[in-house]
């Protein structure tokens, strides 16, 4: 149950309470007081008309008493009947009494001594139509009732919106703040200004935000610092990959990466699976005469545009790999021997057609390549690189910038190498 | 009070003699107060207003606001007219020489005694040693010739109790407050039904005329003539008839010295208290 209902339900008991307590301790007690307030004045009422007559009862001017009687009954409409009784309890005024002698409705009688010495020289008895007293007493405590009642709802409206503005709302203001304090907002309006204990909550609360902004500023620049960090880790990781698996100055794979698919594709040619793969084995000729004749920057540049015009002989998924000096090796995914021969016959007419240019001077390389199939009794790696380094030789003896395919002689070479 | 105050003012400006007034003679006139002084103003001054019709001299109306003021004021003759009771007549003429003019020929005036009705009393001797009521000391027949007549003919011994009016009287004996009272048939009569039916009359005084109006030596005989004419003649009329019988004067006749004279016999003086 929240605080505003928990609140209102006080207030609803506590006006319950108070009237309660009004409506049976002090209603009635006005009441009471006001009947006694009419009693009291038609007791000096009485106490008066006694006193009015003294002189003449005293003289034994009885007419005159009556006339007074008579005049103070006619002047108070309150009083149903007036009577004068003597010591010895005759009654004096009226001199007869109507015959309906009975009130049927509140009355109340009051006697009183006439003379001030005792006994009294007569006794005055009045009976008061107490009707419109206990009317107006009824009136005024039904007025008092709703009097207070109407002050009582407007001190527990003013109390309500007190207790709202001072207390449930600067707290509503807090609990919206650390709501959004859990979502990360800092901003939210808090009741800082106000000097009870409510404010100095919230100033409180206002300095433990503003300390969390801080930590919350300085942490986002340390994880700021460490994403970068981690973002140039892993840069640097991927360069030292790629760097690991590529020639530097060509860009294509070096020769641990080839070996690597090659030995990848030779697992797969044995596997149940099966699948064609062939090696190209390729040595530049003449490209000593460039480094010679123009330095290893040019030899570097003939290298890297070299490496260009073979790419463009292969497919994209094909593996071209420098293996080191003027040595490159691809491996031909998918691809029958028949394939492998003509696309190095491509590569080397390609490579042919190449010129370079170095100090006003044309050059012109050639490509001798050895074609070895990776078969399923290829027994490793290193025999089939064989195999097709073997072919390669065999096509620089034969007369440079041709493709030699590894014939059955190679092979076996290439086991007895190994072996 | 301010018109009590005017009238006394007035009464200390009067002269013994008569005086003019754009030429004519007034005359002073004092009625005895029965009533109070509003009443007798309302019952005389339209009387004295018709007979002025009639008269080459005015009339002017003195009030008393009590009974021994209006004694003190004819005692020295300042009215020149007065209307008054019978023993004022007597005590007037001997000092003044005031003479009866006018008085009311239908009826005699008496006193009567009543008892409550339930009593046991019968006849005045029941009355021994008893408290009986009077209106006041000196009223005529209520009072002082009523005590003339128990203690002078009945020998009565009573103890009197003054209760100021008659009508007290009639409500002390109504109410067992006296065992006796004495009254006059008149009030009597003027009671509410409930009182006359507690009261039983037991005993009526000697008769004697009723109140003269009388008229100071003074005053010349013409004059006095002129008015006792005037007042017979205004009598006459069914108008004055009325106003006259709110004095009360039924039937005006002419009165002498001679109709009072008996009542020097009853010897009122002894028991007339100064007050």
């Amino acid at each position: 149950m929240g605080l505003r209902p928990k609140f209102s339900l006080l207030l609803l008991v506590l006006a319950c309470f108070f009237m309660g307590y009004i409506h049976i301790q002090v209603i009635p007690a006005v009441g009471e007081r006001t009947v006694q307030v009419e009693e009291d004045a038609h007791r000096g009422h009485l106490k008066l008309a006694a006193e009015a007559i003294i002189p003449h009862l005293l003289e034994g001017d009885l007419a005159r008493v009556y006339e007074l009687l008579d005049a103070i009954q006619y002047d108070s409409p309150g009083w149903l009947q007036v009577e004068l009784y003597s010591p010895d309890g005759r009654r004096l005024y009226p001199l007869g009494l109507p015959d309906d002698y009975s009130f049927s409705y509140d009355i109340m009688v009051l006697e009183g001594p006439v003379g001030f010495l005792q006994p009294p020289i007569a006794t005055l008895k009045v009976t008061v139509d107490m009707t419109a007293s206990y009317a107006m007493a009824d009136e005024l405590e039904s007025s008092l009732l709703m009097a207070l009642a109407i002050l009582l709802l407007l001190l527990l409206l003013f109390v309500w919106f007190e207790v709202e503005l001072m207390i449930r709302r600067p707290l509503g203001m807090m609990l919206i703040a650390a709501r959004k304090l859990v979502k990360g907002s800092f901003h939210a309006p808090l009741p800082v200004h106000r000097g009870d204990e409510i404010g100095e909550l919230a100033r409180a609360f206002a300095d433990m935000r503003a300390s969390m902004e801080r930590h919350h500023i300085d942490l986002a620049g340390e994880l700021e610092v460490q994403r970068k960090q981690t973002e140039q880790l892993q840069l640097a990781k991927q360069k030292a990959e790629f760097d690991a698996m590529h020639d530097a100055l060509t860009g294509l794979l070096n020769r641990r990466e080839l070996e690597r698919r090659v030995s990848i594709a030779l697992d797969h040619v044995q596997s149940s699976q099966g699948g064609q793969y062939a090696l190209l084995f390729i040595d530049l000729d003449h490209f000593k005469a460039v480094n010679d004749t123009c330095g290893h920057p040019a030899g570097d540049e003939l290298l890297c545009e070299v490496t260009q015009v073979m790419r463009r002989c292969i497919r994209e998924q094909d593996v071209f790999a420098r293996m080191g000096g003027d040595e490159f090796a691809i491996l031909l995914a998918g691809c029958e021997l028949g394939s492998a021969v003509r696309i190095a016959n491509d590569i080397c007419r390609a490579v042919q057609r190449y010129r370079f240019t170095c100090q006003e001077q044309n050059f012109r390389v050639g490509a001798s390549i050895g074609v070895t199939k990776l078969r399923p009794m290829s027994d490793s790696l290193e025999q089939v690189i064989a195999e097709a380094d073997a072919a390669c030789y065999n096509a620089k003896r034969m007369g440079r910038s041709r493709v030699e395919v590894a014939t059955v002689e190679e092979v076996r070479q290439a086991v007895a190498e190994e072996v | 009070m301010k018109y009590i105050l005017i009238l006394l003012m007035s009464l200390i400006a009067l002269p013994v003699s008569a005086q003019y007034e754009d030429g004519q003679k007034v005359y002073t006139i004092g009625v005895v107060p029965q009533f109070e002084q509003r009443k007798l103003f309302d019952i005389w001054q339209p009387i004295l207003t018709a007979l002025e019709h009639e008269l080459d001299f005015k009339l002017q109306l003195v009030g008393s606001p009590k009974i021994p003021m209006f004694e003190k004021k004819y005692l020295a003759g300042q009215y020149d007219f007065a209307y008054m009771n019978p023993y004022h007549l007597l005590k007037a003429h001997q000092t003044q020489g005031y003479v009866p003019l006018i008085r009311d020929g239908s009826r005699q005036l008496k006193g009567i005694l009543v008892v409550n009705k339930d009593s046991p009393y019968q006849t005045v001797a029941d009355l021994d040693k008893q408290i009986l009521a009077f209106p006041a000391p000196n009223a005529l027949g209520a009072s002082l010739l009523m005590r003339a007549d128990l203690m002078s003919l009945f020998q009565l011994e009573y103890f009197p109790r003054y209760v100021q009016t008659h009508s007290s009287v009639y409500l002390n004996v109504a109410l067992g407050q006296a065992a006796a009272g004495g009254g006059v048939l008149s009030t009597l009569k003027q009671q509410p039904p409930e009182v006359r039916e507690r009261l039983r009359v037991i005993y009526e005084t000697r008769g004697m005329k009723p109140h003269p109006l009388s008229v100071h030596p003074r005053v010349p005989e013409e004059d006095r003539e002129a008015f006792r004419q005037a007042w017979l003649k205004l009598a006459g009329t069914r108008a004055g008839s009325r106003l006259m019988a709110l004095i009360p004067m039924g039937q005006p006749a002419v009165a002498t010295m001679d109709d009072y004279r008996p009542m020097l016999d009853w010897n009122l003086e002894e028991y007339y208290i100064v007050e």
